[in-house]
C-alpha cells in the first residue's frame, strides 16, 4: 500500500465495477443532475432564464424602454426610485433590471437559435457527407472548409454589412460560422458506425438506407451533437458581444446584453454598473451552459458516468 | 509522503509551463526610449495616408497640416478670419484670377527654395483628377483652379469661374513638395517647423525640427503620434502620463477639470426632413417635428453640456450665422406638436405615414442614446416613427440619394419605393463660410439636397456670387431665417470635442483641433 | 505518408479557391466605396468618375476575371485606403498578430496541461473544482469588457502595467492574458477530459500493474494523450484566436491584422479585405497539416494505420 502506484490503482476498478451495475441500473437524468450540485445550479439558472424570456416583455417591456433623462445612471442598490432600479439605470435613465430581464429573450434566443439551426444543417450535411457518395461528401467537405478558413467574425462582419442588422440575419451569419464543427463530428461518427457489425447486419437484413440512418446512426450521434450545442450556445453568445463591441451586431431599439456591454463601456470608468451587470449576465449564462454542457458529456459517456451515480465509492475510493 | 510523491509530476510540469513562458516572453522585443521635450499625441484613428494631398482629411491633417506642410492662407480658429502663411498678402486682379505674394525665403525640410514653380507642381499633383485626394474632393472637384509664375514671389490662381472666396478655399489646400510622383506617399516633405522621422505602419508616427523652418522655432524638439480606438483607453493613457494629448475623448471620459477641454468642433448635427414628399411637404408637419424634440433634457445628459442649441446649419463663429434666430428657437412644446398635427390632419395631411428614423452608427458621441430618446419623443406626440440604427454605407446611400419625390435621380429602385425618412445627420463646415453648407444642404441643383425652395435657392446662388463682406454676411443671414422659419430641417446642437492635455505641458484646444494639431503652439511648463 | 499529403495539400488549394471566390463576391455586396470615399457633398459626376476609375462600375464577373488576372500576375491588389499595395499593409500587420498569437497559445496549453492534468489526477477534489471552474469562468467573459476593466484597473488605478501600446514584457501582460482566457478555459476542460479517460483506461493499468514508476505511468503514457488532446483542439483554437485578437488589437491598439481585417471591411477596402483572408486562409491550412502531422507524430496508432 505505500507505492504509489497501488495507492491510485483502486479507482479505476471501482469504475468498471460501477459503470456495469449503474448503468444498467439506469438513474433516471433528474437524479442525476441533483447530485452534481454544480449542473444542478447550471440548470437551475438556464431555466429561470428561459421563465424570464417567456413572460418577461409581457410584463416589463414598458418598463425596459420608459427612459427617463432627469434619473440617468443611477448607483444600484438604492430602492429610493422602487425596485425597478435595483441594478441601477443606465444613460438614458431606464431601468437596467428590467432590461436585462427583458434583454434575456433576444440574447438567448438569437443564441438558442443560431446553434440548434447549425446542428441541424451541420448535422443534416455530415450524415449526407459520411452516408452517401465519396464525391458529394467531398464536396460539402470542401465547403465546410471555405467556412473554416473564414475567421468567423470577420464573416459575421461582412454579412452584417451586406444585410442589415436584424435578428433573423444575425441568427443565420452566427450559425453559419458553426456548422462545420457539427459537420465534421457527425461525419466522423457516421463513418466510425458505418464500420461497425450492426449497420452490416441491418444491411443485410435488407433495411434501407434511411431506415439504417434514422434507427441506427442518428440515435448514436445525437448526444454527441448535443454537447457541441451547449458549448457553441457559449460560444455563439461571447460572438453576438463582440459583434455589438465592433458596432454592428443588433441595434436599438431592440436590447441585448452584448449590447447593453457595448453600449455600457463608454461609462466603464464613472458608472460600472452599466457594463458589469449585462456582463455578468453574459458570464454566469455561458458558464452555465458549459457546465451543463460537461455534466451531459459525463452522462453520456458510459466511462465517466459512475462519477456521479457513485460518489460516494468515488470519493472513499480516491 | 505520499501526497509528496505523487504530485512531484505536477510540479516539474508546472515549472516547464513557467519556464516556456518566461522564455517566451523573454524573446519581445525592448520598447523604445524618447528624447526630452517631446510628446507623445493620441489620435482617435491612424491616418490613411501621409501624402500632403490628404491633408484635408482630419485624421491626415490633425499630423501634417501646418506641422508639415503649410498653406497660403491660414483660418484663425476662434473669428473664422484669414491669417498670412506662406503668402503674406492677396489680392482680386479681375473676376478669375488672385495674386499672391509670397514669403521670401522660404525653404523645405531638405532645403530645397520654395518656388512659384514647385507650389504649382504640387498643386497640380494634389488636385490631379487621377488621384481622389481629399484636397480635390472636398473642395475643388469641378473646380480647377491653375497656377501662373508673375515673377519670383508672386503667383497668380485662375479660376474656372468667378469665385469671390478663393482666399477661404485655398486655407484647405497644403503646399506640398514638388515634382512627386502621380500617387499617394507616406513621406510628405513640405516647409512646416517639422518633418517626418519616421512613419511605421500601424504603429506610430514620428515627427522631429524642420532645420530650415522659416519662422520662430518652436519650443518642441518633435512629437509621437500613436492611436487608440478606445476614449479610455487613450484618456488613460495621458492621466498615467504616457502621453501629453488624447485629441479625442468621450464626454463621459472628460471628467476632470483639470486636464479635459472641451473645444466647439464645427460639427452640427440635425435631422434632415424630405421636405419634398408627403407627410414632410406639408409646413405644419415640419414644425411638428421641431417643437416635440426636447433638445433642452438632451442637453447636458446625453449631449455634453459644452454645446450649444442650434437653429442652423452653420457655427456661431461663421460670417452668415444669424444670431437673432436662437432668440426664436422652437421650444420643446409636445401640445403645440400634437396641435400642428391635428390641424394638419384636418386638412387631409397622411399624419400616420410611417416614417424611418435613420441614425449613423458612432456619428457623434451617444449618437444611438440620442436617437433612442428622440424616438421616444415623436411617437410620444403621435408620429407613426420606427428607428433605424445603420452602418455608415447603408446611411450613406440615403444620404447621397434624399427622396425628391417620384422623379428621385439616379437612387436605386428599391430607394425610390421608400416612404420618408428623418436622416440623423451630422454637417461639418470648418472652412468657414456658408457656401459649403448652404448650397449643398439646399440648393434646388445639389445632389445632397433634399428640398428645393424656388426663392431660397435663388437667394443661395446671389449670396455666393456676393464678394466677403457685410453684404454677402447679410445675404447669409436671410437664407438662414428661411430655412428656420420654413422649419426644413429639425436642427439639434453645435458639437463641441473633448481633449485631454497632460498638466505638464501648455496646450488650448481650439475649434481647429480636429483637424490640425500645431505643435508650435505646444510648450513644456 | 506522401499521398496523404499531397491529398491534403490538394484539399487546401481547392478551399482556398472557394474561400476567394467567396471573399471576392461577399466584399462587393457591402456596399459601394464610393459614398466612403468622397465626400458627401460630391457631385454625381464625382462619383461616377471614381467608380469608372477603379472599375466598380463593371459588372461583378467582369471585375472578378480581371481579379484572377492579376491573381495569377501575383498581384493581389492596392488597398483603396492606404494607397499603397494591399500585400505590402497585410505583411506589414502580420508578425504583430503572429507573435501574439504563437505566445498566447504556448502559455495558454501549457497552463492548461497543468492544471487539466493536475485537475483531472483527483477529479472533484478542491483543485479541480477551483481549477476546471475557475478556468471556464475567465472563458465566459466578454473579451472587450474583460480587456478595458483590465486596463482600468491594472494601468489607470493601479498603476503596475502600461495601458496599452506594443513594447517590452510589461506591454504584453494584459494583451496576452485577455487573449489566453478563452483557449486557456477551453484547453483544461479538454485536457483534464483526456487525462481522465488515459487514467482510467487500460495500459495505464497495465503499467501501473507492470509496476511502472507513477512520474512515467503520468509523463509517458497518460499526459502524452492529454497532449494529443490539446493538440486536436490547437487548430480550432488558432483559428477563433484571430477573432479574439481583432477585439485585442482594438482595445490595445495593437497593429495586427486581426484590427487591419475589420478596419477593410469597415472601410470596403477589397483588395486588403481579400490578401489578408486569403492569406490567412493559406496559414490556417498549413498549420492543419502541419497539427495532423504532429498528431501522426504523437500518436503510434495512427501511423499504422
Amino acid at each position: 500500500m505505500n507505492t504509489p502506484a497501488d495507492s491510485v490503482s483502486h479507482t479505476p476498478a471501482i469504475s468498471a465495477q460501477a459503470e456495469m451495475v449503474t448503468v444498467r441500473a439506469g438513474l433516471p437524468w433528474w437524479r442525476l443532475l441533483a447530485r452534481d450540485p454544480l449542473a444542478l445550479c447550471a440548470a437551475v439558472w438556464l431555466a429561470f432564464l428561459l421563465v424570464c424570456m417567456l413572460i418577461a416583455p409581457m410584463f416589463l417591456g414598458k418598463a425596459a424602454n420608459d427612459m427617463n433623462l432627469l434619473a440617468r445612471n443611477l448607483p444600484p442598490w438604492s430602492l429610493d426610485k422602487g425596485w425597478l432600479m435595483i441594478l441601477g439605470s443606465d444613460s438614458l435613465g431606464r431601468s437596467i433590471l428590467a432590461r436585462l430581464l427583458v434583454g434575456a429573450q433576444n440574447t438567448l434566443s438569437v443564441a438558442f437559435a443560431a446553434v440548434v439551426l447549425a446542428m441541424l444543417i451541420g448535422g443534416a450535411l455530415g450524415l449526407i457527407a459520411g452516408y452517401v457518395g465519396r464525391g458529394v461528401g467531398n464536396l460539402i467537405m470542401r465547403l465546410s472548409d471555405v467556412i473554416q478558413g473564414f475567421p468567423s467574425l470577420l464573416l459575421a462582419v461582412i454579412v452584417l454589412y451586406m444585410l442589415e442588422p436584424r435578428v433573423a440575419n444575425l441568427i443565420i451569419v452566427l450559425a453559419v460560422t458553426r456548422i462545420p464543427s457539427y459537420l465534421r463530428v457527425t461525419r466522423a461518427e457516421v463513418l466510425e458506425i458505418r464500420s461497425r457489425g450492426f449497420v452490416d447486419a441491418a444491411r443485410a437484413m435488407g433495411a434501407g438506407r434511411t431506415h439504417i440512418l434514422w434507427r441506427h446512426i442518428v440515435p448514436i450521434v445525437a448526444p454527441t451533437l448535443l454537447t457541441i450545442l451547449t458549448v457553441d450556445f457559449a460560444i455563439v453568445m461571447l460572438s453576438e458581444s463582440g459583434l455589438s463591441f465592433l458596432g454592428i451586431g443588433i441595434q436599438p431599439p431592440e436590447i441585448t446584453w452584448g449590447l447593453m456591454v457595448a453600449q455600457g463601456r463608454k461609462h466603464l470608468s464613472n458608472a460600472w454598473w452599466l457594463a458589469f451587470f449585462p456582463g455578468l449576465m453574459i458570464m454566469i449564462t455561458t458558464l452555465a451552459a458549459n457546465l451543463l454542457s460537461n455534466w451531459v458529456r459525463l452522462i453520456t459517456d458510459p466511462v465517466q458516468r459512475w462519477r456521479i451515480e457513485a460518489p460516494k465509492a468515488a470519493a472513499t475510493n480516491a | 509522503m505520499r501526497g509528496f510523491k505523487l504530485h512531484q509530476p505536477f510540479v516539474t510540469a508546472a515549472s516547464v509551463a513557467a519556464l516556456t513562458t518566461i522564455a517566451a516572453m523573454a524573446t519581445l522585443a525592448p520598447s523604445t526610449a524618447y528624447a526630452q521635450r517631446t510628446i507623445t499625441i493620441v489620435l482617435p484613428e491612424e491616418p490613411d495616408s501621409l501624402d500632403n494631398c490628404n491633408s484635408a482629411r482630419s485624421a491626415v491633417g490633425r499630423v501634417i497640416r501646418q506641422n508639415v506642410n503649410e498653406t497660403l492662407i491660414e483660418l484663425d480658429p476662434n473669428d473664422s478670419t484669414l491669417k498670412p502663411r506662406l503668402a503674406t498678402a492677396w489680392k482680386q486682379v479681375d473676376a478669375t484670377t488672385w495674386r499672391f505674394t509670397l514669403r521670401r525665403g522660404i525653404k523645405y525640410s531638405d532645403g530645397t527654395p520654395l518656388t512659384p514653380e514647385a507650389i504649382a507642381s504640387s498643386f497640380d499633383k494634389a488636385l490631379s483628377p487621377k488621384l481622389d485626394c481629399n484636397a480635390r474632393t472636398k473642395m475643388f472637384s469641378g473646380f480647377p483652379i491653375k497656377v501662373q509664375k508673375v515673377d519670383d514671389t508672386t503667383i497668380d490662381i485662375i479660376t474656372p469661374r468667378p469665385d469671390p472666396i478663393l482666399p477661404v478655399r485655398m486655407t484647405t489646400l497644403t503646399v506640398g513638395y514638388p515634382k512627386e510622383p502621380i500617387r499617394v506617399m507616406n513621406n510628405s516633405v513640405g516647409t512646416g517647423p517639422y518633418m517626418i522621422e519616421r512613419y511605421t505602419a500601424n504603429s506610430e508616427i514620428v515627427l522631429k525640427r524642420n532645420p530650415h523652418y522659416w519662422g520662430k522655432p518652436p519650443q518642441l524638439d518633435g512629437a509621437r503620434y500613436v492611436w487608440r480606438k478606445e476614449s479610455a483607453v487613450a484618456a488613460a493613457m495621458v492621466r498615467v502620463g504616457e502621453a501629453h494629448i488624447a485629441t479625442n475623448i468621450t464626454h463621459e471620459d472628460a471628467k476632470d477639470a483639470k486636464t479635459d477641454f472641451a473645444y466647439p468642433n464645427s460639427e452640427t448635427n440635425y435631422l434632415r426632413i424630405e421636405s419634398l414628399v408627403p407627410p414632410f411637404n406639408d409646413k405644419r408637419v415640419r414644425l411638428a417635428l421641431n417643437y416635440a424634440v426636447n433638445r433642452t433634457a438632451l442637453h447636458g445628459s446625453i449631449i455634453p453640456k459644452q454645446a450649444q442649441i442650434a437653429t442652423q446649419m452653420v457655427i456661431p463663429r461663421i460670417a452668415g450665422h444669424n444670431h437673432a434666430l436662437n432668440k426664436q428657437r422652437y421650444e420643446y412644446s409636445p401640445e403645440r406638436a400634437k396641435k400642428l398635427l391635428a390641424e394638419a390632419r384636418a386638412a387631409g395631411v397622411k399624419t400616420d405615414t410611417p416614417i424611418e428614423l435613420i441614425c449613423r452608427i458612432n456619428q457623434w458621441e451617444n449618437t444611438t442614446e440620442t436617437c433612442e430618446a428622440i424616438m421616444a419623443m415623436y411617437t410620444a406626440v403621435g408620429f407613426n416613427m420606427k428607428l433605424k440604427m445603420l452602418e455608415v454605407s447603408l446611411w450613406n446611400q440615403h444620404n447621397a440619394h434624399p427622396n425628391k419625390g417620384p422623379h428621385t435621380p439616379g437612387a436605386d429602385a428599391n430607394l425610390k419605393n421608400r416612404g420618408p425618412v428623418l436622416l440623423g445627420h451630422m454637417h461639418d463646415n470648418n472652412v468657414g463660410d456658408p457656401i459649403f453648407s448652404m448650397f449643398p444642404k439646399y440648393g434646388c441643383k445639389a445632389q445632397t439636397s433634399s428640398h428645393c425652395i424656388p426663392d431660397l435657392d435663388k437667394k443661395i446662388e446671389q449670396a455666393a456670387q456676393t464678394p466677403n463682406g457685410p453684404k454677402r454676411t447679410k445675404l447669409w443671414e436671410e437664407t438662414m431665417a428661411v430655412v428656420h422659419n420654413e422649419a426644413l430641417d429639425v436642427f439639434l446642437f453645435h458639437m463641441v470635442g473633448f481633449a485631454r492635455v497632460s498638466p505638464k505641458i501648455n496646450f488650448v484646444p481650439t475649434a481647429a483641433t480636429n483637424s490640425e494639431v500645431l505643435l508650435e503652439q505646444v510648450t513644456f511648463k | 505518408m506522401l499521398a496523404y499529403l499531397t491529398r491534403r495539400a490538394v484539399h487546401s488549394v481547392i478551399a482556398l479557391t472557394g474561400l476567394v471566390i467567396a471573399v471576392f463576391f461577399l466584399a462587393r455586396l457591402t456596399g459601394d466605396p464610393t459614398n466612403l470615399y468622397l465626400p458627401p457633398e460630391a457631385s454625381r459626376e464625382a462619383r461616377e468618375e471614381f467608380s469608372r476609375k477603379h472599375g466598380f462600375d463593371r459588372p461583378a464577373t467582369e471585375q472578378f476575371a480581371r481579379f484572377v488576372g492579376d491573381v495569377l500576375d501575383g498581384n493581389l491588389g492596392f488597398s483603396l485606403k492606404k494607397q499603397r499595395p494591399a500585400v505590402e499593409v497585410v505583411l506589414e500587420a502580420y508578425p504583430t498578430t503572429l507573435k501574439l498569437a504563437a505566445v498566447t497559445l504556448l502559455i495558454a496549453i501549457s497552463l492548461a496541461i497543468a492544471v487539466g492534468a493536475l485537475a483531472a489526477y483527483r477529479p472533484g477534489r478542491v483543485f479541480d473544482r477551483v481549477g476546471s471552474t475557475g478556468s471556464l469562468i475567465g472563458a465566459s467573459a466578454p473579451d472587450f469588457w474583460v480587456a478595458i476593466t483590465a486596463i482600468l484597473l491594472f494601468a489607470e488605478s493601479l498603476r503596475w502595467l502600461p495601458t496599452s501600446g506594443t513594447g517590452g514584457f510589461p506591454y504584453w501582460v494584459l494583451p496576452v492574458t485577455v487573449l489566453a482566457l478563452r483557449p486557456f478555459g477551453l484547453l483544461v476542460q479538454v485536457v483534464r477530459g483526456a487525462m481522465m479517460d488515459a487514467l482510467a483506461s487500460a495500459y495505464v493499468k497495465t503499467a501501473r500493474a507492470k509496476g511502472v514508476a507513477e512520474r512515467s505511468v503520468i509523463f509517458v503514457h497518460a499526459l502524452r494523450n492529454a497532449l494529443l488532446a490539446a493538440v486536436t483542439v490547437a487548430g480550432d483554437i488558432a483559428v477563433g484566436m484571430i477573432n479574439g485578437a481583432v477585439i485585442v488589437e482594438t482595445v490595445f491598439g495593437w497593429p495586427g491584422v486581426g484590427k487591419l481585417m475589420i478596419d477593410a471591411v469597415e472601410q470596403r477596402d477589397f483588395a486588403v479585405i481579400q490578401a489578408s483572408i486569403m492569406i490567412t486562409a493559406a496559414a490556417i491550412f498549413l498549420m492543419n497539416i502541419l497539427i495532423d502531422l504532429l498528431y501522426v507524430a504523437l500518436d503510434p496508432r495512427i501511423r499504422h494505420q
